[in-house]
C-alpha cells in the first residue's frame, strides 16, 4: 500500500503569493501555515527591532516601514547584479526568495510534524536559464533539495489532469499572476502530459494593472492639487496598496473608491474609478495576453476550436475583463471549479509524486502509481549559437520536448583560422546580442585550411532538468570542447 | 526539413539506417494512433523522470526522434522513402546500435581517447582523465546543411596560465576534468587585441565595437567550465592523417556524399520547396541550401 504521505513538497513561489502542497493519500493537499492560511504573501521585511518578517507580518508593515520591506522579488530573479538593500545589508533576489522558502518549509514541517528536505518548485514557463537557476539556488539556500524546477502552467495542468474523466483532451492554461504571464497548451492522453507549446511574458501581471491605477491617481492628484507624489516613498506605497485594493474591488463592483487622507501634508486623495475606466486603462495589457495566447496556439498548430478546456490560473484572472476576453477569443467558457491560487502548488506536488514514484489517485478514483503518468515538457526559449555578423543560428527551437539534442555544422570565415568561438544564446532574436548569452564555446587547433572548409559541429543537449550541455567538435580532427553552462558569479552569492 | 535531412545523412553515412519502426516496435503500416500510443508507452518507461537508468536520457531522445519523424506526415513520407527495404532493416536491427543496446556498447566511443594524446593547445591546459561524451557515436555524425561562419578571431584565444585556473569545486569528480576559463580575463583580452575580419557572407567587415558590446554583455558570466577532449584517430600522428586520405577512403567518402546528394534531391522533389525554405533555419533559400550541400560535398570528395 501507498505511503500515506509524500516526503516532497510542491511549492508555488509566486510574485505576490506563495503556496505549498504535498501528496497525502494519493492526492495533492494544500498545507495550512502557522497563521492558519493557505497562501502567504511573498513579502520579506525586517521589523524596527530587526526581526526577520516573512509573509503576512511583513506585508502588514510595508506601509509603516517601506525601506525595510521587499515585495515582488520574483521579478528580479536571475539578475546577477541586482541587490536589495535591507536592514543595512544587500541581499540577492534569490537570497530574499530563500527566506520565503524557509518560512514555507518551516510551516510545512510544523503542519506535517516531520522534517522535510525535498521540494519541487515552480517557475513561470517563460523563465530563462538564469532565472531557473536562481530559483533552484534559493531552494538550496533554504535547505531544500530541489528535485525539479517545473513550469507553473504545466503544474496546473498536472493537477487538473488527475481529475475524473480527463482523458484525451487538449487544454489551454492561461496563467496571469501578480508578476508574470504564461500560456501553455497540453495534450493529456494515456497518462502522458505532453506540452505542445508554451509562451509568455515574465514582466506582465497584476502588478502592471495596479501600476495603471497608480499612474492615473498620481496624474489626477497632480492636476487637482498641484502636488507630485511620485517621489514620496510612503505616499506612493499607500497609493500602490490602495490601487490594488481598488482593482480587486472592481472585480465585484462596478465602481471603486480610493480614499487616502493626509496623503501629503493635509491633502486627501479621494477618487472614484469605474470598471469601465479601469478596463480602458488596462486594455493594452489584456490585448498583450491575447496575442501571446494566439502565438502559442499557432506554435502548437491548433485553433481555438481544437481546445477542449480552458483553465484560468492566477489571481489576475479574477478580473472580469480578462476572463471575458479569454472566453471570447477561445469561444469557450473557462473552467470555473479550479482554485486559481492553489492549483499550481498542487501540480508541483503531483510532479513530486511522479518523481518519487508514489501512489497517486487519478481519474476513475483508482489508485495508480506515479509510473502511469509522465510529464513531457518543452524548452520555452530557442537555443542558438552566435555566428559572424551578430547573427544567431538557431539550434533547438522553442517548444521542443525535452530531453533533446540537436547539432548544426559551422565553418570558419577566413583562411587558416585556427580558433572558433561563439556564444550559446537563449532567445528568439535573430540578432545575437539581443539574446541572453549563457556561455561561450571556444574550439582551437583547427588545422590550417581555406575558409569554409573545416566543419565544426556544434551540439546542444538539454536534459530533463533543463540543464544545457554544449559541445563543439571539429569533424576533421575530432577535437572537441564541451561546455556546461556556468552561472554568473552574482548568482552564486 | 533540415532535421530530417540530417537524420538521413547521418544514417546513410553511418552505413546503417536507424529503423524508427523497429525502435518503437511497431509495424511499418502502423496508423498514427498506434504510433502515438506506442510513443506514450515508451515515454512512460524511458523518460528520465520514470527511469532511473543512466541511459534513460539517450533512450528517450531516440524514441522522441523516431516519434517526431513518424507523427509528421511530410517527414514520415521522406523518411519512408529513404528507408531501406524491410529485410535490410531487419538485418540492421540485429546490430548492437539498436537503442536497446547502444548506450553500453564500448565501441560507440572507439574514436575517442584521453586528451593526453591530443596536442595541447596551450601548455597551461593540463590533460585530465577523459570522459566519453554520452551518447552514441552516431549522434555526433549528424551533419546539418546549414553552414554558417563562426565569429572568430586569431588573437582572442588567451594564452598564458593566467587565463586558466582549475575549478577546484569540480575536480573532486574524477570522471570529468573541467577547467575554468576566466571569461573576464578573456574579455579584457578581446578588447585589447581583437581583430575583426570581414565575413564573405555578410559583406562588410564588422568592427570591434559590436564584439566589444557583446563582450561586455557576457562579462557577467565570469566562469565558463571547459572540458577538453581529444581524439586519437587522426591526430596522434601525421602519418595516420595522411593515410586516412588514401584513395579507397576518398572513394568511399565520395560515394557516401553522392548518396547524400541523391537523398537530398529526393527530399526536395517529394516535399514542397516552401516547406524546405521555411524550416531551413540559418539559410535563406533552397538554392542556398543546394550551394552549401554541393560545397560540402566538394570539400570532402
Ligand atoms: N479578485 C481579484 N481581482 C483582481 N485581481 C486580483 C484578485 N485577487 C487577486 N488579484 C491579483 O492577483 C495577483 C496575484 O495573483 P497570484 O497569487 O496568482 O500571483 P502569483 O502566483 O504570486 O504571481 P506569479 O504567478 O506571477 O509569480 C495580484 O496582482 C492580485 O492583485
Ligand atoms: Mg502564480
Amino acid at each position: 500500500m501507498a505511503q500515506v504521505r509524500s516526503k516532497v513538497l510542491g511549492i508555488d513561489l509566486g510574485t505576490t503569493n506563495s503556496c505549498t502542497a504535498i501528496i497525502e493519500l494519493g492526492e495533492p493537499k494544500v498545507i495550512t501555515n502557522s497563521e492558519g492560511k493557505r497562501l502567504i504573501p511573498s513579502v520579506v521585511g525586517f521589523s524596527k527591532k530587526n526581526e526577520l518578517l516573512v509573509g503576512d507580518l511583513a506585508k502588514r508593515q510595508i506601509i509603516s516601514n517601506p525601506e525595510n520591506s521587499v515585495q515582488s522579488i520574483k521579478r528580479y530573479m536571475g539578475k546577477p547584479d541586482y541587490r536589495v538593500p535591507l536592514n543595512k545589508e544587500h541581499y540577492t533576489p534569490h537570497g530574499i526568495s530563500a527566506m520565503i522558502l524557509q518560512k514555507l518549509k518551516a510551516d510545512a514541517e510544523k503542519y506535517l510534524g516531520d522534517a522535510v528536505g525535498k521540494a519541487v518548485i515552480t517557475v513561470p514557463a517563460y523563465f530563462n536559464d538564469s532565472q531557473r537557476f536562481a530559483t533552484k539556488k534559493a531552494g538550496e539556500m533554504a535547505g531544500l533539495d530541489v528535485l525539479r524546477v517545473i513550469n507553473e502552467p504545466t503544474a496546473a495542468a498536472l493537477a487538473y489532469g488527475l481529475r475524473d474523466g480527463v482523458e484525451d483532451q487538449k487544454i489551454l492554461v492561461y496563467d496571469l499572476g501578480g508578476g508574470t504571464f504564461d500560456v501553455s497548451i497540453l495534450k493529456i492522453k494515456h497518462g502522458v502530459f505532453e506540452v505542445l507549446a508554451t509562451c509568455g511574458d515574465t514582466e506582465l501581471g497584476g502588478d502592471d494593472f495596479d501600476q495603471k491605477i497608480v499612474d492615473y491617481l498620481l496624474s489626477e492628484f497632480k492636476e487637482a492639487e498641484g502636488t507630485d507624489l511620485s517621489e514620496n516613498v510612503e505616499a506612493l506605497q499607500r497609493i500602490k496598496e490602495a490601487a490594488e485594493r481598488c482593482k480587486i474591488d472592481m472585480s465585484s463592483l462596478t465602481t471603486a473608491n480610493v480614499d487616502l487622507p493626509y496623503i501629503s501634508e493635509n491633502k486627501r486623495l479621494d477618487m472614484e474609478i469605474s470598471r469601465e475606466q479601469f478596463e480602458a486603462m488596462t486594455e493594452d495589457l489584456v490585448n498583450k495576453t491575447i496575442s501571446i495566447m494566439e502565438k502559442s496556439l499557432k506554435d502548437a498548430g491548433l485553433s481555438p476550436q481544437d481546445i477542449d478546456e480552458v483553465i484560468l490560473v492566477g489571481g489576475s484572472t479574477r478580473i472580469p475583463a480578462v476572463a471575458k476576453r479569454v472566453e471570447d477569443f477561445m469561444g469557450k467558457t473557462p473552467l470555473r471549479n479550479i482554485n486559481p491560487d492553489e492549483v499550481v502548488a498542487m501540480g508541483a506536488a503531483v510532479q513530486a509524486g511522479i518523481l518519487g514514484n508514489e501512489y497517486l489517485k487519478s481519474s476513475g478514483n483508482q489508485q495508480v502509481d506515479g509510473g502511469n503518468l509522465v510529464l513531457l515538457d518543452v524548452t520555452s526559449l530557442t537555443l542558438g549559437f552566435e555566428t559572424v555578423g551578430d547573427t544567431t543560428a538557431f539550434i533547438i527551437p522553442r517548444n521542443t520536448t525535452i530531453p533533446t539534442r540537436n547539432s548544426k555544422v559551422f565553418t570558419t570565415h577566413y583562411d587558416n583560422q585556427e580558433v572558433v568561438r561563439g556564444k550559446i544564446l537563449q532567445g528568439e532574436e535573430q540578432e545575437a546580442s539581443k539574446n541572453v548569452a549563457l556561455g561561450t564555446i571556444i574550439l582551437e587547433n583547427i588545422p590550417p585550411s581555406l575558409k569554409g572548409v573545416p566543419r565544426i559541429e556544434v551540439t546542444f543537449d538539454i536534459d530533463a532538468n533543463g540543464i544545457i550541455n554544449a559541445t563543439a567538435r571539429d569533424l576533421a580532427t575530432g577535437n572537441m570542447r564541451s561546455v556546461t553552462i556556468e552561472r554568473p558569479a552574482g548568482l552564486n552569492d | 526539413m533540415t532535421d530530417i535531412l540530417k537524420q538521413k545523412m547521418r544514417s546513410l553515412k553511418g552505413g546503417k539506417a536507424v529503423d524508427y519502426y523497429q525502435l518503437l516496435d511497431i509495424p511499418r503500416v502502423a496508423n498514427p494512433e498506434d504510433i502515438e500510443y506506442r510513443y506514450h508507452e515508451l515515454a512512460k518507461k524511458y523518460h528520465p523522470d520514470r527511469s532511473k537508468s543512466p541511459d534513460a536520457h539517450e533512450k528517450f531522445i531516440k524514441i522522441k526522434e523516431a516519434y517526431e519523424t513518424l507523427k509528421n506526415p511530410p517527414k514520415k513520407k521522406v523518411y519512408d522513402a529513404c528507408l531501406p527495404p524491410e529485410e535490410k532493416a531487419v538485418e540492421a536491427s540485429s546490430e548492437p546500435e539498436d537503442f536497446e543496446g547502444f548506450s553500453s556498447e564500448p565501441e560507440d566511443f572507439e574514436g575517442f581517447s584521453s586528451d593526453s594524446d591530443a596536442p595541447s593547445p596551450d601548455s597551461s591546459i593540463s590533460p585530465g582523465p577523459d570522459q566519453p561524451v554520452s551518447g552514441p557515436k552516431g549522434a555526433f555524425k549528424s551533419t546539418g546543411i546549414s553552414y554558417v561562419s563562426f565569429k572568430s578571431d586569431r588573437e582572442s584565444y588567451p594564452s598564458g596560465p593566467a587565463s586558466f585556473s582549475k575549478d577546484t569545486g569540480e575536480t573532486g569528480k574524477p570522471e570529468r576534468s573541467k577547467y575554468v576559463l576566466s571569461e573576464k580575463s578573456l574579455n579584457r583580452h578581446d578588447r585589447s587585441k581583437e581583430v575583426s575580419y570581414g565575413s564573405g557572407q555578410n559583406g562588410s567587415g564588422q568592427n570591434c565595437s559590436g564584439q566589444n558590446g557583446s563582450g561586455q554583455n557576457s562579462a557577467d558570466w565570469s566562469y565558463v567550465k571547459v572540458k577538453y577532449e581529444g581524439i586519437d584517430e587522426d591526430i596522434d600522428d601525421d602519418a595516420g592523417k595522411k593515410s586516412g586520405f588514401s584513395a579507397g577512403f576518398a572513394l568511399r567518402k565520395a560515394f557516401r556524399y553522392t548518396v547524400v546528394l541523391i537523398c537530398i534531391f529526393l527530399v526536395l522533389t517529394i516535399v514542397s520547396p516552401d516547406l524546405v525554405g521555411a524550416k531551413a533555419s540559418g539559410l535563406g533559400a533552397v538554392t542556398e541550401t543546394f550551394d552549401k550541400v554541393v560545397l560540402l560535398a566538394k570539400s570532402l570528395v
